[in-house]
């Protein structure tokens, strides 16, 4: 597949410096290794994310005020190492303890394992919670199975707001667990990726898309004949509900979340019926988040969360917050 | 051959990774039919750090080579497999401290490797991981009295490739493939071949020490 690049092998670091040097004002280099921390920092929590790239603008795009306090960036798809999330641990810590935001995946929880290990070695107070919001990824009954996607955004933000109301890391972690409770996701795609340097990883029939399917190309659900629409986003918010059970008078965000080749044109028509259909079944829109994301390299598909408030989780949502992909300027009361 | 100095150590570690890193296309192309297809990828970001780390630290003893190579490999390959393959060779730290590399050594370094593996990823034989090649690998060597370096490899690597061979009869419960379930089954687990390749590359430099003929 056509990219545009110099070396395969470079794409990360190339890129990394080019983010760098236009957000200058918002971020600095963990040094020695491939991780951006905020420069606001304010010896508060901190918090760490980190991944695999190609799913830009996360997950770097959350680091900032209000959100994540650094990340750790790995090569296309793949979990960056040990020695990666170690020092971007050690460059985001305030002396107040870290907590480590991880997307479920093999790759990442064992590397940020092994990087806890050796973070608390060096005296960094360290703990973690594992984001899991993907329902395709595996039935209810084994929620803890489940990938990590796009609701990373809403746990991002409940961490971060808690970090900024001088929460302890106990109190910042159980935030975080709160919110991933209290999110899910399912996501579909119309065309497939390709990392840098190798063919497409999966295919797809030019009438076909994939029903839940993964922000890696791992399949979904199942395959299906291409419909319209309103049909794909009653079957995505027909399962959403279905996970919550009654919905009726509950507040909620919904995010309707665009893989990188779907335009926004496309992601508002997704938007409008499922505005819609969560009206009809009761659910009040605290708000409303529609763009791109969390992307799968140049795959078209989409995804939609939904984020279920309580009074916690609502006065964490409501706090401040300025990172490229979320800006909440005043707050929600401000 | 009962004993490796560090010096053919390090070359045969060198020839290892030169053959890892020419099957790239193909562990990408395995891991493709049920992964992301990255897997060749890693292994050539791996094992050039390796070879990078040889050329430039000169390593001397057998703990320092196998050690360092391990290091080198998990701080560049990234993903699951960074964690899981430098294990094998980090399995050297478990082990005493010894001049030269025999039989004892490597099976040492081997068992202590999946041993780690195991307790870091979870993951056990039949779950369609490089654990299905590694396992019965160590198991073959833990029951072979060999003390020729290149027989035990020999039976490590068949035992090895057999291992991976069937991997195509199980469901992925492990990594990105566990997603796909039974569509996992008919195709390889590509890290359960590159283990085979691992054995099979340290076998043909031993051999060729010996002078005889692959």
């Amino acid at each position: 597949m056509k990219k545009i690049i110099n070396d395969p092998l470079k794409v990360v670091e190339e890129s990394l410096q080019g983010l760098l040097y236009a957000n200058g004002d918002l971020y600095e280099k963990v040094p020695d290794a491939c991780g951006i921390i905020s420069k606001e920092r304010n010896g508060k929590t901190a918090i760490v994310s980190g991944g695999g790239s190609g799913h830009e603008p996360m997950l770097s795009g959350l680091v900032g005020k209000g959100m994540l306090t650094g990340a750790a960036v790995g090569n296309v798809f793949a979990s960056p190492d040990p020695y990666t999330i170690k020092e971007t641990i050690k460059a985001a810590d305030q002396g107040k303890g870290v907590l480590c935001l991880i997307w479920n995946y093999a790759g990442d929880t064992m590397n940020f394992d092994v990087a806890e290990d050796l973070a608390s070695m060096e005296g960094v107070k360290v703990s973690h919670v594992i984001v899991n919001d993907d329902i395709a990824s595996a039935p209810k009954e084994d929620k803890k199975g489940r990938r990590g996607v796009a609701g990373i955004l809403f746990v991002a933000k409940a961490a971060g707001a808690a970090a900024e109301l001088g929460y302890s890391l106990e109190e910042v972690k159980e935030a975080a667990e709160r919110a991933n409770e209290h999110v899910r996701t399912i996501g579909i795609a119309i065309t497939p990726c390709s990392i840098p340097g190798n063919p497409p990883n999966f295919e797809l029939g030019e009438e076909e898309y994939e029903y839940g399917m993964g922000i890696h190309g791992e399949p979904g659900i199942s395959r299906e004949s291409l419909v319209s629409a309103d049909e794909l986003t009653e079957k995505m918010i027909g399962d959403l509900k279905e996970e919550f059970g009654d919905l009726k008078g509950r507040e909620a965000v919904l995010l309707v979340n665009g893989m990188a080749a779907t335009t926004d044109l496309e992601l508002y028509i997704i938007n409008k019926k499922a505005c819609e259909l969560l009206k009809e079944a009761g659910v009040i829109l605290y708000d409303n988040i529609v763009g791109k994301y969390c992307t799968s390299l140049e795959m078209a598909g989409a995804s939609v969360s939904l984020f279920i408030l309580d009074e916690e989780l609502k006065r964490l949502y409501d706090q401040p917050a300025c990172t490229r992909c979320y800006t909440q300027k005043y707050g929600k009361d401000g | 051959m009962k004993e490796m100095n560090a010096a053919n150590v390090s070359e045969m570690m060198n020839y290892v990774a030169d053959q890892m890193i020419g099957k790239k296309d193909l562990l990408c192309e395995i891991d493709g039919k049920t992964g992301d297809g990255d897997h060749g990828m890693g292994i050539e970001r791996g094992f050039t750090a390796v070879k990078k780390f040889l050329a430039e630290e000169q390593p001397q003893t057998i703990r320092e080579i196998f050690g360092g190579l391990g290091m080198a490999m998990m701080n560049s390959m990234g993903g699951a497999s960074g964690v899981i393959f430098s294990a094998i060779f980090l399995g050297i730290l478990k082990q005493p401290e010894q001049e030269k590399l025999d039989a004892e050594l490597l099976r040492g370094m081997c068992e202590s490797g999946l041993k780690r593996i195991k307790s870091a990823g979870g993951a056990d034989e039949g779950d369609k991981t490089m654990i299905d090649a590694l396992a019965p690998a160590v198991r073959a060597m833990e029951e072979s009295e060999e003390r020729e370096i290149e027989e035990l490899l020999k039976t490590a690597w068949k035992v090895a490739a057999e291992g991976a061979e069937n991997t195509k009869n199980y469901t992925a419960k492990f990594g990105r493939a566990k997603f796909l379930g039974e569509r996992s089954l008919g195709y390889e687990d590509a890290g359960a071949v590159s283990v085979s390749i691992i054995f099979q590359s340290m076998y043909e430099y031993t051999r060729s020490l010996q002078g005889g003929k692959q």
